[in-house]
């Protein structure tokens, strides 16, 4: 394994998107996903997770519905399922700061 | 109902720890009655995204008991606009489609959010039989469309015959007579090839099935192409080795390869890449197949200007067409459709404006004997 990208990995906050194939609400979720990379002042990271491709790993997370943007670092994690289209309202929820925001 | 009296219990502790006031002239029972019994699910959820309380839909909908539900950290529900789309995931049956309302709301003297849900699964699956439906009434358009090409074709044969006749009278070892005659003969040919098609699309024309080699096929199609589709179009082929057989009509194969050439060449106004690409896909395509299907896929890729969404939802049907006024019948697709669909297959599009399109033609395969 390359340090460099354990390294990284410990700096860069691990998010994790669950979706489900083309279900609907997915590609926004996406472009939601984007969008909050690019927002957020610090870099994270956001893992898609397809379930209808890893779906024990959805079984394992305990996640419902999707799409589902979930903070597994914490206990119980801290989640929000809908639309993550609200790009302010997801960094705000998560701890993040806004680079719009701060600067 | 043992079930139902627990789920009753379950809601009644909750509501019984309220605070709130009863609402004018109507008590608590009332409410929990209202709540419990109303067709779309009721979550309450904290604003850390945990379940607080769930009614009767909300459990129908998650395909769990509620109690399974409370206290799980679902996530906080969030909306942009009116209303979310979420797919819910339920143990042992298909997920549901559920519509996603959210409202800020007092529970036990704290902020706490209530989503509505509704599982639209059912209206999604009625739409998409519509949608069908509608492709399928456009059938119904075909019987004016062949009377006007036959109507033309008619003309052409009552013309080769005047000059028939006369060149008959004239000279009738002339070389002019066999020319005639071929000409109509092509003519006739045309008349055939567009019924068959109309036949096949319309699902009661008999297809002659034999098992064929798909990769061989489209070698020897290869060489007609080269020569339809003009110079400006390089023809390329990835053709997956020990590639499944499958058992299809033949001629109707070469047919729709052509369909799809031609609707390419002129996706690409002439100039581009047309790729034919085969590969064995096994555990069908969509999930949908209780049992194991193995299928051959065929792509015909281009990498000409794209479809619109709009586009998209039409291309199949019978005459639909983007071609100027005598370019293109609007058939190619239809029969593309109709001919996949009878052998058992599907036929899948990707296609994205100024970046070309993939059509993938999935036909179930057979053992080799």
């Amino acid at each position: 394994m390359n340090t460099d990208d354990v390294a990284d990995e410990a700096v860069r906050p691990i998010l994790r998107l669950y979706l489900a194939g083309d279900a609907p609400g997915a590609r926004r979720a996406l472009e939601g996903r984007k969008r909050i990379i690019d927002a957020a002042s610090e870099p994270i990271d956001i893992e898609i997770i397809d379930i209808l491709e890893r779906p024990a790993e959805a079984e394992i997370a305990g996640i419902l519905a999707t799409p589902t943007l979930s903070d597994e670092t914490v206990t119980p994690p801290r989640r929000l399922i809908g639309d993550i289209s609200n790009t302010t309202q997801v960094l705000e929820y998560f701890g993040y700061g806004n680079k719009d925001a701060s600067g | 109902m043992s079930m139902a009296r627990e789920r009753m219990r379950t809601a009644a502790e909750v509501f019984d720890t309220g605070e709130d006031e009863p609402l004018a002239g109507f008590s608590q029972l009332s409410f929990q009655r209202l709540v419990e019994n109303i067709a779309d699910g009721i979550l309450i959820v904290d604003l850390a995204g945990t379940v607080l309380y769930a009614n009767p839909a909300a459990g129908e909908i998650f395909g769990q008991p509620i109690e399974k539900l409370l206290h799980v950290p679902l996530g906080r529900p969030v909306v942009a606009g009116d209303i979310a789309e979420i797919r819910v995931r339920r143990p042992g049956k298909p997920s549901a489609d559920v519509e996603m309302r959210v409202v800020e709301i007092g529970w036990n003297g704290d902020a706490a959010l209530l989503a509505s849900l509704r599982d639209v699964s059912a209206q999604r699956a009625a739409e998409e039989r519509q949608r069908q439906s509608h492709k399928m009434e456009a059938i119904g358009r075909l019987a004016a469309g062949i009377v006007h090409d036959f109507n033309n074709l008619l003309a052409v044969f009552e013309s080769g015959l005047n000059l028939l006749e006369k060149q008959i009278a004239v000279d009738p070892a002339d070389a002019k007579v066999g020319m005639l005659i071929n000409e109509m003969r092509a003519r006739a040919g045309n008349g055939g090839a567009l019924t068959q098609q109309l036949l096949a699309f319309s699902r009661r024309q008999t297809l002659s099935p034999e098992v064929i080699d798909v990769n061989a096929r489209i070698e020897s199609l290869i060489h007609l192409f080269e020569g339809t589709l003009g110079r400006g179009v390089e023809i390329r082929t990835i053709l997956a080795p020990h590639l499944d057989a499958v058992a299809i009509d033949a001629n109707q194969f070469d047919v729709a390869l052509l369909n799809l050439a031609v609707n390419a060449r002129d996706a690409m106004d002439g100039r581009g890449t047309l790729t034919i690409e085969t590969s064995n896909i096994s555990n069908g395509f969509n999930g949908s197949s209780e049992t194991e299907t193995s299928l051959v896929r065929v792509t015909i890729r281009d990498t000409g200007c794209g479809m619109s969404k709009e586009t998209l939802a039409q291309v199949f049907e019978p005459f639909f067409t983007t071609k100027g006024e005598g370019r293109g019948t609007g058939l190619g697709l239809s029969q593309v459709y109709g001919f996949v669909h009878q052998s058992g297959g599907q036929v899948l599009i990707d296609s994205e404006i100024g970046k070309g399109t993939s059509l993938h033609l999935l036909l179930p395969s057979v053992r080799r004997f």
